[in-house]
């Protein structure tokens, strides 16, 4: 693309063309977030486990499949086995399926693992689905439109920034031990052990690179009194999305009833 | 009254034991380029931070001293202002990158975004920019994957877009080639030429030779000398205090070595070559007679 045709992108405010990933970033963050408390909330496994399963549908129709599995896959490694054997072997119970060595497996255990493993399972995967569909800065923008000043927008975006800074540093830094013949590969003692030597040095550099960050940000008049303007803008909230997030909040809104009524009526 | 006043000014970083600055004083007026020279670790930068206020606001430490911006405080001045009137032109341009934009045209917008320019004239800016520093290729790539001179002239451009009356500039060719350089020195010449203040420090002599109107040198944190360019650098008593003498200035030694008098010490090429000129004019003249 020629530089001409590039700067006219900023004209238009900015589309992706895929409807998911071009929804206001605050309606995402909203329906995401209903899609992952309700799974939570409603305490049904069924529900959890399909609402993971349905996540992984619109990761695809938001063409991120690839990115939110590289993601996810750890999470549903961590939580789905560890998170679920904990709950499993510890959780008490009556109708005991096996036990030793202090591990009680039982009917009730193996339920209560479920529900908690398919709920934090749907929470972490309303979560990634919405950081792989949206941009930080339009967070932020979005955030500055509703009013959210900017040097607030300013302290999320470079702390989101900052962390993914530490990852990038730890990589080098990895690669470096890796080069003084130091093992950083292999199990996870192993790993943990190349690890523990670099972590001061990662967090002092992270903590002075959020300082150099703000005064980067100070020589751009970050804080300058005054209306900003912006390069790059989001479309305008349409009405069908309006009714999208009200129907998701709603429907957020019932499933707390449900658990409730459910509740009361039990007790 | 000056634009910048500096009264015996000593500053010391924080858990630093030697200080940076020693009893500086030293006055600038708005208008004028100021080239500011030394030996490493002298204390360049550290006067820059000061002129930006960054000392003493985000490096606390200790200052003594008077450090007055049009007559205020730099101790109780508002930075937010401060920021939208002053461009600060870091060393290391590593860290001027703001790395929450994801090409190099909107980094470069992203200061004037800032101070509210309407959109078109920021596009027409960042253009007008990226041409003169020919950098018009780089405008669609990630900032953070810029080599150390690509990253120099998009640090350099962020800043110069943001077209404040003063700017402070630390080393702002370190890593650029020859070609590189003339740019930079290109447009730092039409902003003195637009009557912008201008404090840059920069190793290449003969640059400054040719635009600054005043040399500060610095030297273990003591200001050895500050004047106008050219007595600053015909000034041989500060040769061998870290200062490089131009090419005109050598050439001078030598050629007044042999017994040649030139009127004054040419610090630029074109007096040089007037001199000369002159001087064989003279020479003919001489013969004719
Ligand atoms: N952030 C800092 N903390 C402590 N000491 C510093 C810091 N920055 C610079 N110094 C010290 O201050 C002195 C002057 O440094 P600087 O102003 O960077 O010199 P120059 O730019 O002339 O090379 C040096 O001795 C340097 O080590
Ligand atoms: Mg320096």
């Amino acid at each position: 693309m020629d530089n001409r045709t590039f700067a006219n992108q900023f004209l238009e405010p900015k589309r992706t063309g895929n409807f998911i990933k071009d929804l206001n970033p605050l309606s995402k963050l909203n329906i995401f977030l209903a899609f992952g408390l309700s799974a939570l909330i409603l305490g049904d496994y069924r529900y959890g486990f399909g609402m993971v399963v349905f996540l992984l549908a619109v990761a695809v129709l938001a063409g991120c499949l690839r990115s939110y599995l590289k993601v996810y896959w750890k999470i549903l490694l961590f939580f789905g086995v560890f998170l679920f054997g904990m709950k499993a072997a510890f959780s008490p119970g009556e109708q005991i399926l096996w036990q030793k060595w202090g591990i009680h497996i039982s009917v009730e255990s193996l339920h209560s693992a479920l529900v908690l493993t398919s709920g934090v399972l749907a929470f972490c995967a309303a979560v990634i689905m919405f950081v792989q569909t949206t941009e930080w800065s339009d967070l932020t923008y979005a955030l500055e439109q509703k009013g959210v000043s900017h040097v607030t927008s300013f302290v999320i975006l470079s702390a989101f920034q900052s962390i993914s800074d530490l990852g990038v540093n730890a990589k080098v830094i990895m690669e470096s031990q890796k080069a003084r013949g130091i093992e950083t590969e292999g199990n996870v003692i192993r790993r943990i052990k190349a690890y523990i030597p670099v972590m001061g040095p990662l967090v002092l550099n992270a903590i002075s690179s959020v300082e150099e960050k703000s005064i980067a940000m100070d020589a751009r008049a970050f804080s300058a009194a005054g209306t900003h303007t912006y390069l790059l803008e989001l479309p305008k909230v349409k009405g069908g999305e309006k009714a999208l997030v009200a129907v998701v909040d709603i429907l957020l809104v019932l499933s707390v009833v449900w658990r409730v009524a459910g509740w009361l009526i039990l007790n | 009254m000056a634009y910048i006043e500096l009264k015996d000014v000593d500053y010391v970083y924080p858990l630093a034991k030697e200080p940076a600055l020693k009893q500086v004083t030293a006055s600038f007026e708005r208008g004028k380029f100021y080239g500011v020279i030394g030996e490493n670790a002298g204390g360049k930068t550290t006067l820059c931070n000061l002129l930006r206020g960054l000392i003493p606001h985000f490096y606390k430490g200790k200052l003594k001293g008077d450090v007055l911006i049009d007559g205020e405080d730099i101790r109780t001045l508002n930075m937010d202002v401060l920021s939208t009137q002053m461009g600060y032109i870091f060393q290391n341009p590593f860290t001027q990158i703001s790395g929450v934009k994801n090409t190099v045209f909107e980094e470069i917008a992203l200061g004037m975004e800032n101070l509210g320019i309407p959109k078109e004239e920021m596009i027409e800016k960042v253009f007008s920019i990226a041409e003169l520093l020919n950098i018009e290729h780089l405008l669609q790539n990630n900032p953070n994957a810029l080599s150390g001179g690509q990253r120099q002239k998009v640090a350099f451009a962020s800043v110069i877009a943001m077209d404040t009356d003063t700017f402070v500039i630390d080393e702002p060719t370190s890593q650029l080639d020859p070609d590189g350089t003339a740019g930079i020195f290109e447009i730092i010449h039409k902003l003195k030429e637009q009557g912008k203040t201008i404090v840059l420090v920069e190793h290449k002599i003969d640059l400054l030779a040719e635009y600054a109107d005043e040399v500060l040198v610095l030297k273990k944190g003591e200001l050895l000398a500050k004047g106008r360019t050219s007595e600053v650098l015909s000034d041989f008593t500060l040769t061998g205090q870290g200062v490089m003498i131009p090419h005109t200035v050598s050439f001078y030694q030598e050629f007044s070595a042999r017994g040649h008098v030139f009127s004054k010490v040419p610090i630029t090429k074109s007096e040089c070559v007037s001199q000369l000129a002159g001087m064989i004019q003279g020479k003919k003249g001489e013969e004719s007679v």
